[in-house]
């Protein structure tokens, strides 16, 4: 990564945690994360790690009971969405950051037709709505849906899985945005539409020069899509950097095993998939040193006494493990 | 996406009356609206279609059977029964509309934000209602009728009041549960506000049992109405009632039974009418029970 780019995002020092009845949850803690213009930023980490918390904070879209720490920025293009007013964010919503979500089945509103939805949101524009409903039709089409102008009469129902996806991403990129948020977006759908989309969400974002910030919990799609890769674990960021030199040589045990678990790479023939013994640590109450410490194979005296901060293995690759220090 | 130039392409508008062509199709909904029709224009057509005047006294033929001069006989007052059903059937619908109406606006309005404000509002609105259904309807109406005296304003305040809860329940409960499912997240996202989820993507997800509701309640509204009349707390004569003109014929039943057919043959039809469109209108109108084309 010798040419420096611009950065879209910039996220420092964010913490979130969320109040119930049972105590607090930290649910994220002290994540810092850049994603540079043009570039796609995968996000990769385990159910329950904190991956659609860190995404929500940035469209502010969190729970009634979350608390984001003071000390917590979400800079978008200079801006502090933390900061923002209502009015300010939903400016950025939709314009400058927009999302696709997990389940197509469920992330289109079914009573509403297709082109009613998709010009609805285009309310910030000062046009007709014929001239909408034409912008709506050519979106369409750029997603690959066959009779676009026809079926923007049609009900989220008549599409299948795929194709609703395919609208979803659409509509998000519809306002041209600078940063595109995907939450796993492929989850739900079958491998072979998986490949297809993942495809299509890659010329699109490069067709209109947009960043993504893209959530998975599939190595093998992260390693396809992204420039660079962000590992969480239990609300923490424990390694990041440019997919090669991470995927390669990682350095975080969790990576590692992470890596392993994988059953596309695994080469020989055995009757068990292997998996990370252990669970995730109560996010209420946490242990007092490294977050991973109490599943982590490796671990040694430092690990159990204070937590690790994050140390460089070259430029584009840090580890939040005490073993890199060490070394 | 705003610097591209929109292609040309031919736009097919959505088919705007899909649904009313399908209620057609559907003979218990097409009975509904006829009867529906039947009342509605009758009661608009009241001046036209009445062979007398409602209002005309005529002893000398009092209490007659159905002739071809009075089509349902006369009452006790020789006044020509037709033309007084006719009439009655204005008040009834201006009665079951206009309370209808404003208790479903009313209540959709009031539901909506208990169930997508903040929760303290949601809690004073509920014990709101809640005191408000405490009450019996017909204690309420004697009570309020004894206050301000009877007429239609006062039965139409009573109907508002006492249905506007059964409303707002159930937006609300409509809401709570579209409000959390991922296609507001996916409109919050890309950046419409509180007023345009409300009434670009709630409304048309909670109005449809509303809808049905509020179809079913005219009737029960007309009843009401009708009720009130019949026991003399409602409209004031000479203004006719079908209430007013079973009770009428309650009084002179042994003298002819014409009275009380012509008061109770149009409520079963209302009540027939709107209740079979009601329940047509529930599938035609739902996309999600739509089959496809």
């Amino acid at each position: 990564m010798n040419n420096r780019h611009d950065t879209v995002l910039e996220v420092r020092d964010l913490s979130v945690d969320f109040l119930t009845g049972r105590g607090t949850v930290r649910a994220l803690r002290h994540v810092d994360l850049t994603v540079p213009d043009n570039r796609i930023v995968g996000i990769v980490g385990e159910s329950g790690c904190g991956k659609s918390t860190l995404i929500n904070s940035v469209l502010r879209l969190l729970a009634d009971n979350a608390v984001v720490a003071k000390s917590s920025s979400v800079v978008f293009k200079g801006r502090d969405v933390l900061a923002m007013s209502p009015a300010d964010l939903r400016g950025i919503r939709g314009q400058e950051i927009s999302m696709v979500f997990q389940d197509p089945m469920t992330a289109l509103n079914p009573v509403i037709s297709i082109g009613t939805q998709m010009t609805d949101i285009l309310y910030r524009l000062d046009m007709s709505m014929a001239d909408k409903r034409r912008l709506a039709a050519d979106m369409l089409g750029q997603v690959g849906i066959p009779d676009p102008a026809r079926r923007l009469a049609d009900y989220p129902h008549q599409f299948s899985g795929g194709m609703r996806q395919r609208i979803c991403i659409a509509m998000a990129l519809m306002m041209n945005p600078g940063l595109l948020i995907a939450d796993e977006p492929t989850t739900a759908l079958d491998v072979t539409l998986e490949a297809q989309i993942i495809h299509l969400m890659k010329d699109l974002c490069a067709r209109f020069g947009c960043s993504m910030l893209f959530v998975s919990h599939n190595l093998g799609l992260i390693a396809e899509l992204c420039d660079e890769v962000v590992v969480m674990y239990a609300g923490e960021v424990v390694e990041q950097g440019e997919v090669h030199d991470l995927f390669h040589r990682a350095q975080h045990p969790y990576t590692r095993m992470l890596l392993d678990c994988d059953p596309a790479r695994i080469e020989e023939k055995r009757r068990d998939l292997p998996t990370i013994s252990g669970s995730v640590p109560d996010l209420i109450d946490l242990p007092r040193g490294c977050i991973f410490a109490p599943r982590c194979p490796e671990r040694y005296a430092p690990c159990s006494d204070s937590a690790p901060a994050t140390y460089d293995v070259n430029a584009v690759h840090q580890v939040r493990c005490f073993k890199v220090r060490d070394a | 996406m705003t610097d591209t130039t929109p292609s040309d392409v031919a736009i097919r508008r959505e088919p705007r009356f899909a649904w009313f062509r399908q209620l057609l199709r559907d003979p218990l909904g097409c009975f509904g609206l006829v009867l529906v029709l039947l009342i509605i224009f009758s009661a608009i057509g009241a001046d036209l279609i009445a062979p007398h005047d409602y209002k005309a006294l005529d002893v000398k033929s009092r209490l007659a059977g159905p002739s071809w001069d009075h089509l349902l006989g006369t009452d006790n007052l020789g006044r020509d029964t037709f033309s007084r059903i006719l009439h009655g059937g204005q008040i009834a619908l201006y009665v079951a509309l206009v309370s209808v109406g404003s208790s479903l606006l009313l209540g959709l309005v009031l539901g909506m934000l208990a169930g997508y404000g903040p929760t303290w509002l949601d809690n004073l609105l509920m014990w709101f209602f809640d005191s408000v259904r405490a009450f019996p309807v017909i204690m309420f109406a004697l009570a309020v009728i004894t206050v301000v005296g009877p007429s239609l304003e006062t039965i139409i305040f009573v109907v508002i009041v006492t249905t506007t809860p059964g409303y707002a329940r159930i937006a609300r409960a409509s809401t709570l549960a579209t409000k959390n499912t991922e296609f507001i997240l996916a409109e919050r996202s890309l950046g419409a506000g509180v007023p345009r989820i409300m009434f670009s993507h709630l409304v048309p997800n909670i109005v449809q049992p509303l809808l049905i509701l509020a179809s079913m309640d005219i009737p029960v509204v007309i009843t009401i109405e009708a009720g009130l009349s019949f026991l003399g707390l409602g409209v004031k004569p000479p203004t006719p009632s079908w209430g007013s003109i079973l009770n009428d014929g309650y009084g002179f039943i042994r003298n002819t039974p014409w009275l009380v057919i012509a008061g109770g043959i149009p409520l079963i039809i209302t009540t027939l009418g709107f209740t079979f469109l009601g329940e047509a209108l529930r599938d035609v109108l739902d996309p999600k029970l739509k089959k496809e084309r």
